[in-house]
């Protein structure tokens, strides 16, 4: 290997990752303009015209355009349609696949495997999630105190809640406030919610009918960074139905609309940033060095330049942000010898929202319309139960058994196989499946998951990726309170897929929990240095110039998706940050 | 074209202000008809856009137009959600619901904006036209039509001078404000929760001011109104390969039968009675369907809510729009105009039948509109098995003459 080459330059700002946490921040400081900031990004190809429209006056007509088509394309190529099936997968830094352990995580063969992935490309995971922008509700951040598990965290909701407001005006949230629980809001939404689809129509008369013997359960919108009108220059959803793996038109909101804003795209007044970061592309990072004289300092960062040969790097800067998602984050920490890790927390207490799905064939609800998730039941966010069992969120997947069993594939195999048999072809074969598909309907439960330090990430030296590093080896269970907040979850589905219609003996639940996608809690924030990473602002507590942010800071993970609190959690970040530049700024001069 | 962008807004003379609940009522009235009028022309250039993989469109092209298609749609439904929100104000102040129009076309100066008013494919020139509508700048100037019904100029400052009128108007509140509060109509409801329920004059104005931001764009970004939604697509069909045409080629006003409220049309607004038997009888049929939907709303509006049968009423009135009316409005477009057209199809007419009126009894109602929606079934399935149709459109036709079926029979039993 060649010797490492230096950047002669000592920035401001080093973030790594331009997923969604890095690259709010980054647009933040743009905006701001009080630094010199880089975000260095492993992934190699932005989907965007960016050459276009950097400098000033340059590309004005059509600067950082939205080039999906080849996302698209390779989509529609892939005979296999799950999340990452839009996706590159990078030679040099693969992103981990649902279904092998010979890919990028190390998992034992057999037992509870973690079931959530994240893509290392421009833009981050954001392409391929859900859209659910929902907040935490005040319990969830204070678990401990209130209910004797799992920690607090080191914030309160009255304090994060002028934040979130921020976060869903940047995303984009339709919602209706009507239906927040019990996180109280100082700010409207900015849109009106996504309207409930004919499912969800169908499900809420099943569960105020007599034929419903559940608990009683309210039905709502769930708040998604979704446009239901045009909003920020993008078009209102248009149904595709296809939110997972990719929106093709940009109705939801992805980690490229501020990553584009910190690169200088004008906003919808023409207005451009103060000051455009310099994004590097295909910059893997490989180490974060601790200054030997000074252990509480980061000293610079190690990276391979993919582009030049997969060349060594140092850079330096004055703060240095890890946005790399909570396995990448945890994984270079511990390739670094332990940098931020005096706690011993680093890459544990690992989570994910476990899924609990339950299945039937129902009267006609029609799905495969509209977004993935129109309708949710938050009545058991919170309560007493929760010393207990696992609290729940439930949403009706639009998608009919397309998670829990593969279908329209499974269905219409299922269907030819069996009118085979009976020696029927042709219409009967094609009324039958357009029937079958007709009355799926799929409910799944988000549980919480309290953190363990036994589920973790650890680095696997013997398992090494495509240029020599160690794999990250997840080590994960699921524990006896989730899974009785999943005997919960199955039960109410059941009462509710009755109550729609379905046969009692044909409503069945998935054999194993599935992951949310939601990669939770290695290197969690905390107010006591020795069982928390950093601090609420992400700042580690071991050096003072390093944070990490993004999903890896939470604590605990109540059962709201998270990406809405990584950015209000980041903008809070970037508010701090900024001040300190500008002082910084203000004493130099 | 930056038709309004690159034009300094002309300065009209101020129209004069409304000054009685009588005016008040005549510009509700006006700006319903408005509504409807726009939703149905968005409609029908939507469905002129070619769709489908088997259209020659490339993959990306396909995309590309669907966006297109699901744009105009969503400012469709906005515009049916103005209907709404004009209805709520006129049933605030004492007036009737109001769905009557007259049919396509109709002459440039018949509304404010002094455009033509008529139901053309999607085109650089429709794309213009459309623009022009939801502009806050006057397309032509200072009117030199005589026959306008209302004297304002865009149809922003139609509800500015409404928003005026509820601010100034000298009625007592109590006195103005006459309608039921219960009669309002619920945006949730009708999938429109951003619908306001009109009581007073602070709700009333607040109606008015969103109509008006949602056309023509008042908040700072104005790319997200409706006027900034047709330039992006201007913008974009300027980009799209230039030797594909993104609609198919249907015909101007293709219309079933002749009207005494048509016209007289512009130069350019032709009305073209369509020459192929089977396609105008899909035409009516669709036809039939559009006039049971206005008089399902009808009853809806008119307080028919407080019906115990309304949720079925409700239920088909928005299932007829998605499982009818746009399969048959598709499918139009890919039938042709017959002889003499030189090989243009038609599209959905939304022709009005004039005993479209409110049905004051609710049981009266439910079995005029369930018979209308049986024999429109009767029709649909029969139409279906013209050996000249393509196996294609005759499974469309199969699947709406199925649906009309269904929702006759709902009607029957609520």
């Amino acid at each position: 290997m060649s010797a490492i080459v230096d950047d002669p330059v000592v920035h401001d700002v080093v973030i790594v990752g331009a997923g969604l946490a890095g690259s709010v921040l980054a647009a933040k400081f743009a905006e701001a303009g009080v630094g010199d900031v880089v975000v260095l990004e492993a992934g190699n190809q932005a989907y965007f015209d960016w050459s276009a429209g950097i400098g000033p006056g340059e590309g004005a007509d059509s600067p950082f355009t939205d080039r999906r088509d080849g996302l698209l394309e390779t989509f529609f190529a892939n005979p296999v349609k799950e999340d990452n099936s839009a996706f590159p997968d990078l030679s040099y830094a693969p992103s981990p696949m649902l279904d092998s352990d010979t890919d990028y995580f190390v998992q034992p063969p057999a037992g509870q495997r973690f079931d959530s992935t994240y893509m290392r490309m421009v833009g981050g995971t954001m392409y391929h999630w859900l859209g659910i922008a929902i907040r935490l509700l005040p319990n969830d951040l204070r678990m401990r105190s209130e209910y004797g598990v799992g920690v607090d965290w080191p914030i309160g909701y009255d304090e994060l809640e002028p934040w979130y407001g921020l976060a869903e005006q940047e995303l984009g949230v339709s919602g209706d406030a009507a239906c927040d629980a019990e996180a109280w809001r100082s700010t409207p939404y900015p849109m009106p919610p996504i309207p409930h689809s004919y499912l969800d129509q169908q499900l809420i008369a099943a569960t105020q009918s007599d034929r419903y013997d559940g608990p009683p359960v309210t039905v709502s919108p769930p708040p998604v960074a979704r446009n239901s009108i045009p909003y920020g220059g993008r078009p209102a959803c248009a149904g595709s139905n296809n939110c997972t793996p990719l929106c093709p038109i940009q109705a939801k909101y992805d980690a490229t609309i501020h990553l584009k804003r910190a690169l200088g795209q004008p906003d919808l007044q023409g207005r451009r940033v103060a000051r455009p970061v310099d994004l590097r592309l295909g910059a893997l990072l490989v180490k974060v060095a601790v200054d030997p004289d000074s252990p509480r300092e980061v000293e610079h960062l190690e990276y391979l330049d993919v582009g030049n040969g997969m060349q060594r790097r140092r850079i330096r800067a004055r703060s240095y942000v890890l946005a790399m998602h909570a396995v990448e984050s945890a994984k270079v920490l511990l390739a670094s010898g332990g940098v931020a890790n005096s706690s011993d927390q680093v890459g544990r207490n690992l989570m994910d929202h476990p899924c609990q799905l339950t299945y039937a064939r129902t009267e006609p609800v029609h799905p495969w319309r509209g977004p993935l998730v129109t309708g949710t039941i938050n009545d058991f966010r919170d309560g007493p139960t929760r010393t207990d069992q696992a609290a729940i969120r439930t949403e009706f997947q639009n998608t009919g058994w397309s998670w829990a069993t593969g279908s329209p594939g499974t269905t219409i195999g299922n269907a030819i196989t069996d009118e085979l048999k009976a020696g029927r072809l042709g219409r009967s074969m094609a009324r039958r499946i357009a029937d079958d598909l007709s009355r799926e309907v799929t409910i799944d439960s988000l549980l919480d998951q309290l953190p363990d330090p036994q589920n973790r990430v650890v680095l696997d030296p013997q398992r090494r990726d495509p240029i020599g590093l160690a794999r990250p080896k997840l080590l994960y269970t699921i524990d006896s309170y989730t899974h009785r907040g999943g005997d919960f979850a199955f039960g109410l589905c059941r009462s509710i897929l009755s109550a729609m219609g379905a046969d009692p003996e044909q409503i069945f639940a998935a054999g194993t929990y599935m992951g949310a996608g939601h990669l939770l809690g290695t290197h969690r924030m905390g107010a006591d240095p020795t069982t928390s990473v950093t601090d609420s602002f992400g700042r580690c507590h071991d050096h003072h110039n390093l944070r990490l942010v993004g999903c890896g800071s939470f604590p605990t993970i109540g059962t709201a998706n998270p990406s809405l609190t990584v950015v209000a959690l980041a903008l809070r970040t970037a508010e701090q940050m900024i001040g300190e530049l500008t002082r910084r700024t203000e004493v130099a001069s | 074209m930056n038709q309004s962008q690159s034009q300094p807004k002309p300065q009209p003379q101020s129209p004069a202000p409304i000054t009685t609940r009588s005016e008040l009522l005549d510009a509700l009235t006006m700006a319903c008809e408005l509504e409807h009028g726009l939703s149905l022309q968005y409609l029908f250039a939507a469905f002129s856009l070619r769709s489908d993989p088997d259209d020659g469109l490339t993959r990306n092209q396909l995309i590309r137009v669907r966006t297109w298609a699901s744009s105009i749609f969503f400012v469709a439904a906005q515009e049916m959600f103005h209907l709404a929100q004009a209805s709520n104000l006129l049933l605030a102040i004492g007036g009737a619901p109001h769905l009557a129009r007259p049919n396509f076309p109709q002459p440039p100066g018949i509304y404010p904006t002094d455009l033509g008013w008529e139901l053309t494919g999607f085109s650089a020139a429709t794309i213009d036209r459309f623009i022009a509508y939801e502009s806050a700048t006057a397309s032509t100037g200072p009117s030199t039509a005589g026959d306008r019904r209302l004297p304002h100029e865009t149809i922003g400052e139609m509800y500015e001078a409404i928003a005026d009128a509820f601010e100034r108007l000298d009625i007592p509140d109590g006195v103005l404000f006459v309608g039921a509060p219960d009669d309002q109509i619920l945006g949730s409801q009708v999938d429109f929760p951003m619908l306001i329920e009109v009581t007073n004059r602070t709700n009333a104005v607040e109606a008015c001011r969103l109509v008006i931001a949602e056309g023509e764009g008042s908040r700072a970004d104005t790319a997200d109104c409706h006027e900034g939604v047709f330039r992006t697509i201007r913008r974009e069909l300027d980009e799209f390969d230039p030797s594909v045409d993104p609609a198919r080629p249907v015909a101007d006003n293709p219309l079933a039968r002749s009207h005494g409220d048509v016209g007289p049309s512009g130069p350019d607004a032709i009305v073209n009675p369509i020459a192929d038997p089977i396609t105008r009888a899909v035409q009516e049929v669709s036809n039939a369907t559009y006039d049971v939907l206005v008089l399902a709303l009808l009853r809806y509006f008119a307080g028919g809510r407080h019906d115990p049968a309304a949720p079925t009423v409700k239920a088909v009135t928005l299932q007829l729009m998605t499982t009818v009316i746009r399969p048959l409005g598709e499918l139009l477009t890919r039938l042709p105009m017959g002889e003499g057209y030189d090989g243009l199809t038609a599209g959905p007419s939304f022709e009005m039948s004039p005993d479209v009126e409110l049905l004051p009894h609710p049981h009266a109602a439910r079995t005029l509109m369930a018979e209308q929606l049986a024999v429109a079934a009767r029709d649909a399935a029969q139409i279906a098995d013209e050996p000249v149709l393509s196996s294609r459109d005759a499974s469309v036709l199969v699947v709406v003459a199925d649906n009309l079926a269904r929702f006759a029979a709902m009607l029957e039993t609520a």
